[in-house]
């Protein structure tokens, strides 16, 4: 499994949509969810993060002109 | 043939005798200018020639006095907007002169402007039809105007007012915008004026890649002879080049042949300098359009992906709850599944425990003795072998309320093995 700062932003959300729906379909194993649980709120976290950064940046290229 | 001996002058004064007697009065003449001077006197002297096809035919020197000259000038400028040149067809009233000394002349009187204005027109017709012919006559125009031309080749003559004009508007517009302008210096009217012109087109032409485009301008003063302006050559030569080339030339006639062939043919330098900066004007324009549209695109996207990802995180929360949740009900069940089942289990099995229990209750010895039976003991041995007694011994039979004692008598009689006498039958009654 790739560590999120590795991934793209699309990436690490076509990851999340991906787990999203293992377990709203009930796929998961109880022994994975925990961790599939963890990855998945790392992979929001990350992908938050990113977005936030971005609408810093491109107020910041906005404001300069 | 006479025999008389005439001195020069003699014979040259009989004949220009001859000549004012055979031509008392002015006449009309067509004929082309070869040649055209003006001494500091004022006059104006012209070599007149006739061309056929073979060549010249006819060639006279032909002379206007200052007096005339001046009169003759201003007529003729005002309708053809040109002075007398070479090349040009005119139409002279002329008296023919004859003087001793200088020969053979031609005086004239008057000029009839109309028919160099044909000639000029038909000869204008005719280099556009060539032009035309050529392809050449929008070739120019066919060019793309760059983008934003900034870097501008400017034909024109330095001290024309028409430059600086241009200059100053390029450089103070509002907008602060800024040119590259390099100056490629030419008459601008004249002869040699579409020679020069010529030779700056060249000189661009040879560092064509370091400007946008063209602009060839004059103005000021008054324009004398824009005649060159209506050349083939240079007409050819502006129609074929490589950039855009844009004039302003500034005159209040027709346009010229020049106009005709440039990709843009403005009235002034003035007008040519506005037009520059209002291009790089919509350019902005256009540029900050274009900006806003990427930050309203950008803000919009921006927002979607930040939906998208709440949507997704809430959707995210709320699965794994519910995950969980489903998980734990589905225990809760299992467990529940699980009790009622081994209850059933139990029970059942304790029903059976009771069965048998019951029917092992039926067959004990209290029951047994319930029912009527009774059990006959010897030293506390149940007898259930008869040869085990001897006679005398004491034997005891418990009923279901009382028991007794007997002595064991041995019998033969009926094939019977003995005889238990009851010694006290109410002995032990009572006891269980």
């Amino acid at each position: 499994m790739q560590r999120p700062l590795d991934l793209t932003y699309l990436q690490a959300l076509t990851e999340t949509e991906a787990i999203l729906s293992e377990i709203e379909a009930q796929e998961v194993d109880i022994d994975t969810l925990a961790e599939k649980v963890r990855r998945a709120s790392e992979l929001i976290a990350f992908c938050r993060a990113r977005l936030r950064q971005t609408q810093d940046d491109v107020d910041k290229v906005f404001t300069e002109q | 043939m006479d025999n008389k001996v005439y001195t020069l002058e003699a014979l040259l004064t009989e004949l220009k005798g001859v000549i004012k007697d055979s031509f008392p009065d002015a006449r009309w003449v067509t004929a082309e200018i070869a040649e055209v001077k003006e001494n500091q006197k004022g006059h104006c002297y012209l070599q007149l020639v006739e061309r056929k096809e073979e060549g010249i035919v006819a060639k006279l020197q032909a002379n206007i006095w200052a007096y005339r000259y001046r009169e003759l000038f201003q007529k003729f400028f005002t309708s053809t907007g040109e002075p007398l040149k070479v090349g040009m067809k005119v139409m002279l009233l002329v008296t023919v002169d004859f003087h001793e000394q200088y020969g053979l002349s031609l005086n004239i009187k008057d000029v009839e402007p109309s028919y160099t204005i044909g000639e000029l027109a038909l000869k204008r017709r005719e280099i556009i039809e060539r032009l035309k012919r050529g392809g050449l006559l929008d070739k120019n125009k066919a060019l793309m105007l760059p983008i934003a031309p900034q870097r501008i080749a400017v034909i024109s003559s330095k001290q024309a007012a028409g430059y600086g004009d241009f200059i100053d508007q390029l450089t103070n517009n509002v907008n602060g915008y800024r040119f590259k302008v390099r100056l490629f210096q030419s008459l601008m009217q004249g002869d040699g004026a579409e020679a020069s012109i010529l030779e700056a087109l060249g000189a661009i032409l040879s560092s064509v890649s370091e400007f946008d485009l063209v602009v060839i301008i004059r103005g000021g003063g008054a324009a004398l002879d824009l005649s060159c302006f209506d050349s083939y050559e240079l007409a050819a030569a502006v129609a074929a080049f490589p950039l855009p080339v844009i004039t302003g030339i500034g005159h209040e006639k027709d346009d010229t042949i020049l106009d005709m062939v440039a990709h843009t043919r403005l009235k002034t330098p003035t007008a040519v300098a506005e037009f520059l900066i209002s291009g790089l004007r919509a350019f902005e324009d256009r540029l900050l359009e274009i900006y806003q549209r990427l930050e309203a695109k950008t803000r919009g996207y921006l927002w979607n992906e930040q939906q998208r990802l709440e949507r997704v995180s809430s959707r995210f929360i709320y699965s794994a709850k519910n995950f969980v949740s489903a998980s734990r009900n589905r225990l809760d069940l299992l467990y529940e599944r699980l009790y009622r089942s081994s209850g059933h289990f139990l029970e059942a099995h304790s029903l059976r425990l009771d069965k048998l229990e019951q029917a092992l209750r039926l067959l004990s010895p209290e029951n047994v003795l319930k029912r009527g039976y009774s059990i006959t003991t010897h030293k506390g041995k149940a007898i259930k072998d008869i040869s085990i007694l001897r006679d005398g011994d004491e034997i005891l039979t418990q009923l279901k309320d009382f028991q007794f004692k007997s002595i064991y008598k041995a019998e033969t009689k009926k094939g019977g093995k003995g005889v238990a006498k009851t010694v006290g039958p109410n002995l032990f009654a009572g006891i269980d």
